[in-house]
């Protein structure tokens, strides 16, 4: 989400975390499985 | 005693991420504990947008990214429930899809009063939770009246496009640092931490600082 060349700081975290770039706010891949493990652990499935 | 931690944050008032991550960090700045300064700066989504936008979230996003309507629904029902998670209720059915620059105004005005963090919390809110319209000069002030701004003066400066430039610095300065998405946290001028993390890179992030600050003086003793 960030250009990392042109970034004058370190960046740390996670790189995929989600964000709205443009009028587009993208759901990382990893989402949907965490979102399925929160209904497990709910249970809802 | 040292100085507060400083973290500028540029964000939009219409992202979705951006009131999520806000949420993740308000929990690590907790869990760091120390004093921290935040600062919010401006970034505009979609500045093309007309403030009176005909149409739902859910329409704009399939008009502008040619998705289907099943799979916008899909979308924000996911986002919707990840924002469960960290105690917001976000209300798409009656979210008002605007231009957000009077808001990024309103915000810079509320910053010269020392209401920013309280007019950015209700801006968030307004326009994810309670349905209110954030791009119209009269609601805006009116939003401003409940965080102890002036309607008056707002008005005033909304009209007179006074902080317009303050905006527009601050989407030149996130250009310029190669931000290409919000939310974007600035930790101490030295750490940068894209999108909504997890609580705990911006508290690793925070102690990250925080021991570089306090390095020296350990040498020196």
């Amino acid at each position: 989400m960030t250009d990392v060349a042109a970034s004058p700081f370190t960046m740390v975290g996670d790189p995929a975390a989600a964000a709205c770039v443009g009028d587009s706010c993208l759901i990382p891949e990893h989402h949907p499985q965490a979102e399925v493990n929160r209904q497990l652990d709910e249970d809802l499935v | 005693m040292s100085e507060p931690i400083k973290v500028d944050i540029w964000s939009d008032v219409q992202c979705p991420w951006c009131y999520i991550g806000k949420r993740k960090f308000e929990d690590g700045a907790a869990q760091f504990g120390g004093d921290v300064e935040v600062e919010y700066h401006s970034f505009e989504l979609a500045p093309d947008t007309p403030v009176d936008f005909d149409g739902s979230p859910r329409d704009f996003l399939s008009q502008r990214k040619g998705i289907a309507l099943d799979q916008v629904d899909m979308m924000l029902d996911r986002v919707t429930s990840i924002a469960k998670d960290v105690g917001l209720d976000y209300d798409y059915d009656h979210v008002h899809q605007t231009n957000t620059v009077k808001a990024h105004e309103l915000l810079h005005f509320a910053k010269s009063k020392g209401l920013q963090l309280e007019m950015k919390e209700a801006l968030l809110k307004a326009y994810f939770v309670d349905g209110g319209h954030v791009g119209r000069v009269a609601d805006l002030a009116e939003l401003a009246v409940t965080v102890g701004l002036d309607r008056d003066e707002v008005v005033t400066v909304l009209e007179a496009n006074t902080y317009l430039a303050d905006v527009k610095a601050d989407v030149a300065q996130a250009q310029a640092y190669g931000i290409q998405g919000v939310p974007f946290f600035v930790i101490d001028g030295k750490y940068g931490i894209s999108g909504a993390q997890e609580a705990a890179a911006f508290a690793g992030a925070l102690e990250q600082a925080r021991s570089e600050r306090d390095a020296p003086e350990q040498d020196a003793s």
